[in-house]
């Protein structure tokens, strides 16, 4: 199935998934572009009500989606039962809750035990797989009950390795943890991810973590995609004002002294109805160099950005993308081999 | 039903009460109709109608027959009916129910408003129905009432389905590519057996009072048969001669209903296998859940006094429990009083009692915060942060129990403050803001209300201008169009807005001191940056000092000018922020630095981690409690603890081994 | 502008609300009327032999067969049975001759008032005794307390409506001969009736509206409440009480339905002229047309009553549309 010669091992085009009917129709995810790149991690950015953890479950088809592709190596996701069956083998999840997503009633050995029975290998390799992610093997016979998160978030990834998938999407794995736990678990996906050569999508509203983990940055908005660049280019000079506004609102031990008042980057208002989302360019309401603030910036309440994003810098969704002022320091990120 | 719980249900009072009867009831429905079958039917028509007396425990009824042995007798078929129909309700109503975890929306939706339809229906108007059809008799009344069930079963099974089938390991399992028939029977099925056993239990009770219903209109069993219903229906025709003749099987009834709602009750109030492991972030959550369920059994010597928390009960403060075996930590302040200091705190405790023990998440801390400051307090769950500021606010949940040495607030010794000043003070000088503004508000009550209720207990402001008041405080914390704002129900506000609204609602006084609680843990980050910023604002505007708790000590030095780090109950750290940003002294401080990725971690390096975990409260080691995951550590860090001690100017450390001089290598 | 089309579309939320409950009632009753049609139907053998019994001639069989329209084909029979009730003819007793819609008439008042007085009594007891239960408890004070209260209601939610029944005949008409036990005379009818129906529901529901006090006790919004240092008077009252209100009320409206079945049962302890009598009797005489005309105007009770509750809930709740300001 996989084809070594494609760049990308996911490459998701106009996906569209919506919640609802009718008057109640909740546009999740609004027509997104998204590519993730062989052997790399791509990292999805996003506040809450973003939509990013719905693209993650429409991936691994626990959610349909209303129109556009999901192409994992080349076959389309969204054609049909038999290609999601055989994406399965592909593909896998990681979840956020470690308390929710692991059987109570089931051991270890047994959760594990089902996913390898998707690959067909047999339960000699749990205690392998177990010591890949930092386990005892001891623990195969345990329930989660006794389990700590930490301890929880490791079965659970070695569940989605058992299937040796070509792609990991991390739901936010690290948001439910304790800070000291948190660093582990985020060192074994960066080993994991390098001893395999896996893709990875991460989730995650954690721009530290996605800065140190990702190649490339995507971030999402209200449904939409509002830039996308590899990492180290998006971190030096991001296009989109949103991308700003989040770098900016990261809190930061080296900045403390910079925030003593309202930076220029903080967004205006209050965040917008997903049920009713602004006309034009979304984010126009809160845009702290839009309409909102600007007068000369009318063309954000009418015309949608995103029609043409591909042809601006880091194809950002915004009609003033390259005519932003430079970042000021604090917001630049120390390039590789900077030690704090 | 694993058998843990059902030992453990074993072990309480009421599951044993309702084991035993239900034996015995088991017993007599084997043995009743064998031992007392033939003196049940035997007819003396001369001793009609007589009354209790030694031969005849319950009377007899109109043809002289024995009511005792008729009741005891009855017991085999009476049971057998309950349990007939119990199992055509269960065995019916929990497939239907659960199918609906398989079926497509539109038809489950169909299935399941008419479920609701069902439920709402009076059973027994079902009942009769079904027993007009089918006819008077055992029959009629074991398919009416089993049937009139269903819907019951099959709501519960189908809430309990679809709340599993929300979870995130059903998801997992379905990623996997699992089919839907395996998921329902290896992960739905069995993480819904309890609470369907347990009412299945229970409704063995129901069915026996419903069946007993219709005997007893003369609609149920029929002579020559007769179960405890019927006794119960013949019996009220001479209730007048003799009432045992009805009370007696009536009592029966009660005592074999009671019995199995009791077992189902119990069964349910019993927790099965180990208590889960407490969630990250829970903080006082954890602590209290953990100490509550403890508490639950009731410990010899437990405190039951509460600290003051509003009720008439108790008096302001905790008794002093000095000599419990903590070392103060620092000095305490018996004589000085430096007139701008807020918060004067010495050797503050926090208990809980519970049955393995007293757990102590607070031990012994020490600091003061001078007007106007901005401090914060950074740990990660179990360190006791959220319990710290609770006890200072005197809102330590039930039966939590504070002590201290000093504890000055605003200069005043609190204990000594009588309760109706101390609630003023404290109401209007003191705000509060805490984690979660979704459910800090009352969703009942509109927000200008509950902003206005402050000035119009504590100030005597009327109606009118308390809520004017409740505007402008509202508009001065950034809400647009705050009048209509204050009109509105707090589902109506966004995450941000309703911490600002909290915030508003502790500027209604004069506050002087404003704890928050992890104000910002739920928020989005651009939504926290603002949040932050007021914060900064409010006390810059009104001289207020502010205290704030956070898991993440970046967040924390951008609004605090110094920062006390919480480990295991203790301060390890009392630094200024500039201090923590050039290098902290403490290895748990600059562990939790250096394993925090920022904007300037480095790609090519693997995060710094600390090695294990945090210590649980019930089992800290002696000595040094960071000791086991600290590098450092030797002999003496693990056989005795630290104090807080200075180390230069107002830097604090509680180490055997702070670092000094030079600024930070990973 | 923006305001004025929301509230616009906020009161056309409300009237689509509105319609699709009144949708579904009208399919439910259609469903129980529907359901009472096939009563007969469903009954093996012959219907009319059985409620005149065997000895009767098979002239007045037929004939009985004939007035009771069992000889049409079954959608004439249905579609006769339709016009029938709307336009309220509901039958004739097979064993009266008398208009089933007449026997109703006259039963119905007494059962409503039972039921009426019931309600009233178990609300107003329960929801009082289980917040004064739950605030006393709170926190795990009082642990004999909450065991004694848990008992009590534990046995008295057990104890049959007609054992009750029973129990308070026994006690007060025959041992203190206070209160009359049969008829619908007066009010002081009406009282034992009431206790007998409403005791067993008002222990249930304390139970139900203490845990529910616990539970609303224990939110972040009180320890807010106890923050702000207000007095307990307010707390119990303004802050906590909206929110248990909605909930005990909820569990009421299912009571609804307890209390309409008790009163069946209890009214022939009393041997008081209402439904209850009127439908047990007519079971035990195969009276079909009394049997399908009771059971529905029951069951068409039931279901409006539901949903009046429903509507009235929907307006108390602050989160419903009716009530965004």
């Amino acid at each position: 199935m996989s084809k070594p010669g494609r760049m990308n091992i996911l490459e998701i085009r106009g996906l569209t998934i919506r919640f609802g009917t009718g008057r109640k129709t909740l546009v999740a995810v609004d027509g997104i572009d998204l590519d993730v790149p062989r052997g790399g991690i791509l990292g999805l950015v996003g506040e809450s009500g973003s939509g990013k953890s719905t693209v993650a479950r429409a991936v691994v088809g626990l959610i349909r989606s209303a129109g556009g592709t999901i192409r994992l190596n080349g076959a389309d996701l969204t054609a049909g039962a038999a290609e999601r069956r055989a994406a399965r083998r592909t593909v896998q999840m990681i979840f956020q809750d470690p308390y929710a997503s692991l059987n109570p009633r089931m051991r270890v050995s047994a959760i594990i035990g089902e996913a390898m029975r998707l690959r067909g290998t047999g339960a000699e390799r749990i205690p392998g797989l177990l010591d890949e992610v930092g386990l005892d093997p001891a623990t195969a016979s345990r329930y989660p009950r006794e389990l700590s998160g930490g301890q929880r978030q490791r079965v659970a990834i070695a569940r989605a390795l058992a299937v040796e998938p070509e792609l990991i999407i991390a739901d936010e794995i690290t948001s439910s943890l304790d800070v000291s736990v948190q660093a582990q678990v985020l060192n074994l996906l960066r080993d994991i991810q390098r001893r395999s050569s896996l893709s990875v999508l991460l989730i995650a509203h954690n721009v530290a973590v996605v800065r140190y983990l990702s190649d490339s940055v995507a971030v999402m908005h209200m449904g939409r995609i509002v830039e996308a660049a590899p990492a180290a280019e998006f971190f030096r000079a991001p296009q989109h004002p949103y991308s700003r506004t989040l770098l900016d609102a990261v809190p930061q031990l080296a900045g403390a002294a910079d925030t003593a008042g309202a930076s220029a980057w903080t967004p205006v208002g209050e965040p917008s109805d997903p049920h009713e989302p602004p006309t034009g360019c979304r984010f126009h309401p809160r845009c702290p160099v839009g309409p909102a603030v600007a007068a000369d910036r009318d063309i954000c309440r009418t015309l949608d950005p995103g029609a043409d994003a591909a042809s601006r810098p880091h194809r950002a969704a915004c009609h003033f993308a390259g005519m932003l002022p430079a970042p000021p320091p604090q917001v630049i990120a120390a390039t590789p081999g900077q030690e704090r | 039903m694993s058998s843990s719980r059902l030992r453990r249900a074993l072990a309480t009072p009421t599951g044993m009460a309702a084991a035993i009867v239900i034996a015995a009831m088991l017993v007599l429905a084997v043995i009743g109709p064998i031992v007392w079958g033939s003196k049940a039917a035997a007819i003396d028509v001369p001793a009609a109608l007589e009354g209790p007396s030694w031969q005849h425990l319950f009377g007899t009824d109109q043809i002289g027959r024995d009511i005792f042995s008729r009741t005891m007798a009855a017991t085999r078929l009476s049971l057998e009916l309950a349990v007939l129909s119990t199992l055509i309700a269960v065995g019916i109503g929990i497939p239907v129910g659960i199918t609906q975890a398989v079926l497509g929306p539109r038809l489950r939706r169909s299935v399941a408003g008419v479920i609701s339809a069902a439920v709402a229906f009076p059973g027994l108007l079902l009942a009769l129905f079904i027993n007009t059809i089918i006819g008077i008799g055992a029959t009629g009344a074991v398919l009416g009432i089993g049937i009139a069930m269903i819907p019951g079963f099959a709501r519960l099974a189908q809430t309990l389905s679809a709340s599993i089938a929300g979870l995130d390991y059903v998801a997992a399992a379905r990623t996997l590519g699992i089919s839907r028939i395996r998921i329902l029977f290896f992960h739905v099925l069995p993480n819904i057996a309890e609470p369907l056993t347990l009412t299945g239990t229970m409704s063995v009770g129901w069915s026996l009072l419903g069946i007993s219903a219709l005997s007893f209109l003369g609609l149920g069993v029929r002579p020559p048969s007769y179960d405890w219903g019927s006794l119960l229906g013949s019996g009220l025709q001479y209730v007048y001669e003799n009432p045992m003749a009805s009370l007696g099987p009536g009592a029966f009834i009660v005592l074999a209903g009671l019995a199995f709602n009791l077992a189902g009750e119990t069964l349910a109030r019993v927790q099965g296998g180990t208590p889960v492991a407490g969630r990250p972030w829970s903080g006082a959550g954890a602590v209290g859940a953990a100490a509550s369920a403890l508490a639950t059994a009731p410990a010899a010597d437990a405190p039951v006094a509460a600290v003051a928390d509003g009720e008439a009960d108790a008096g302001p403060g905790g008794e002093p429990d000095a000599g419990v075996g903590d070392e103060p930590d620092g000095p305490a302040f018996a004589g000085e009083r430096e007139p701008d200091l807020v918060l004067e705190v010495s050797d503050l405790s926090v208990r809980f009692p519970g049955a393995a023990g007293i757990v102590t998440p607070v031990r012994g801390l020490s600091f003061t915060i001078r007007a106007g400051e901005r401090i914060g307090i950074v740990g990660e769950s179990g360190s006791g942060k959220s319990m710290t500021v609770l006890a200072l606010a005197q809102l330590l949940p039930y039966p939590g129990r504070a002590s201290w040495k000093s504890l000055r607030y605003l200069g005043r010794d609190l204990r000594s403050v009588p309760a109706p000043e101390l609630r003023h003070l404290l109401g209007t000088s003191m705000a509060l803001v805490f984690q979660d503004p979704a459910s800090s508000l009352n969703p009942a009550l509109r927000v200008g209300r509950q902003l206005a209720e402050v000035v119009q207990v504590h100030s005597g402001l009327r109606r009118r201008e308390a809520m004017e008041l409740a505007v402008t405080r509202l508009r001065e914390v950034q809400i647009a169009r705050p009048e209509l704002r204050a009109q509105q129900y707090p589902h109506e506000f966004s995450g941000g807005m309703r911490q600002r609204a909290m915030i508003a609602t502790g500027l209604m006084g004069r506050p002087q001191l404003i704890i928050a609680d992890e104000p910002t843990t739920a928020l989005d980050v651009t939504v926290q940056r603002q949040i932050l910023l007021l914060l900064r604002q409010v006390n810059q505007d009104s001289g207020a000092a502010v205290v704030m708790i956070s898991h993440d000590v970046s967040v924390v030095t951008m609004l605090c000018q110094r920062v006390l780090v919480m480990y295991a109950g203790r301060i390890v750290e009392d630094i200024s922020t500039e201090q923590l940003l050039a290098g902290p002294a403490h290895p748990y401080t600059r562990a939790l630095l250096a394993s925090v990725p920022d904007m300037s971690t480095d790609r090519d390096r693997p995060l710094v981690t600390i090695g294990g975990r945090p210590p649980a409260l019930d089992a800290l080691p002696p000595g040094c409690a960071f000791a086991p995951r600290c590098p450092l550590a030797d002999e003496r860090c693990r056989a005795a603890d630290p104090a807080l001690e200075p180390l230069a100017g107002d830097h604090r450390v509680a180490c055997w081994h702070p670092h000094t001089g030079r600024p930070t290598s990973a | 502008m923006a305001e004025a089309t929301t509230a616009v579309r906020r009161h056309h939320t409300w009237l689509m609300f509105l319609a699709r409950r009144i949708g579904r009632l009208v399919v439910s009753l259609a469903v129980v009327l529907s359901l009472s049609f096939l009563l007969i139907q469903f009954i093996p053998g012959d219907p009319v032999r059985l409620a005149l019994g065997p000895t009767a001639p098979a002239s007045m069989v037929a004939q009985q067969r004939a007035a009771l329209g069992l000889t049409k084909p079954l959608v004439i029979q249905y579609l006769d049975y339709w016009h029938d009730v709307l336009t309220g003819h509901l039958g004739t007793s097979i064993v009266s001759g008398q208009p089933v819609e007449q026997i109703i008439a006259t039963s119905l008042p007494n059962t409503a008032e039972l039921v009426g007085v019931a309600l009233v009594l178990t609300m107003i007891l329960a929801v009082s005794l289980g917040v004064l239960a739950g605030a006393l408890t709170h926190y795990g004070r009082r642990p004999r307390l909450l065991l004694f209260f848990t008992s009590a209601t534990s046995i008295l939610n057990t104890i049959p409506e007609f054992l009750l029944g029973v129990g308070l005949v026994f006690v007060f008409a025959v041992t203190l001969k206070l209160l009359p036990v049969a008829g619908a005379a007066g009010w002081q009818s009406l009282v034992l009736p009431a206790l007998a129906i409403a005791i067993g529901p008002i222990a249930g529901l304390a139970r139900i509206v203490r845990v529910q006090t616990d539970v609303a006790l224990g939110q972040d919004y009180m320890r807010v409440a106890r923050a702000k240092r207000l007095p307990t008077r307010i707390i119990y009252l303004r802050q906590a009480l909206p929110n248990l209100l909605t909930a005990a009320l909820t569990i009421g409206g299912l009571l609804l339905g307890t209390l309409v079945a008790s009163s069946v049962v209890v009214e022939n302890v009393f041997a008081r002229p209402g439904l209850g009598t009127a439908i047990v009797q007519a079971i035990s005489q195969h009276d079909y047309p009394v049997i399908q005309g009771v059971l529905l105007v029951l069951g068409a009770a039931v279901l409006v009553l539901n949903l009046l509750v429903d509507l009235l809930l929907s307006a108390l709740d602050p989160r419903s549309t009716l009530r965004e300001s």
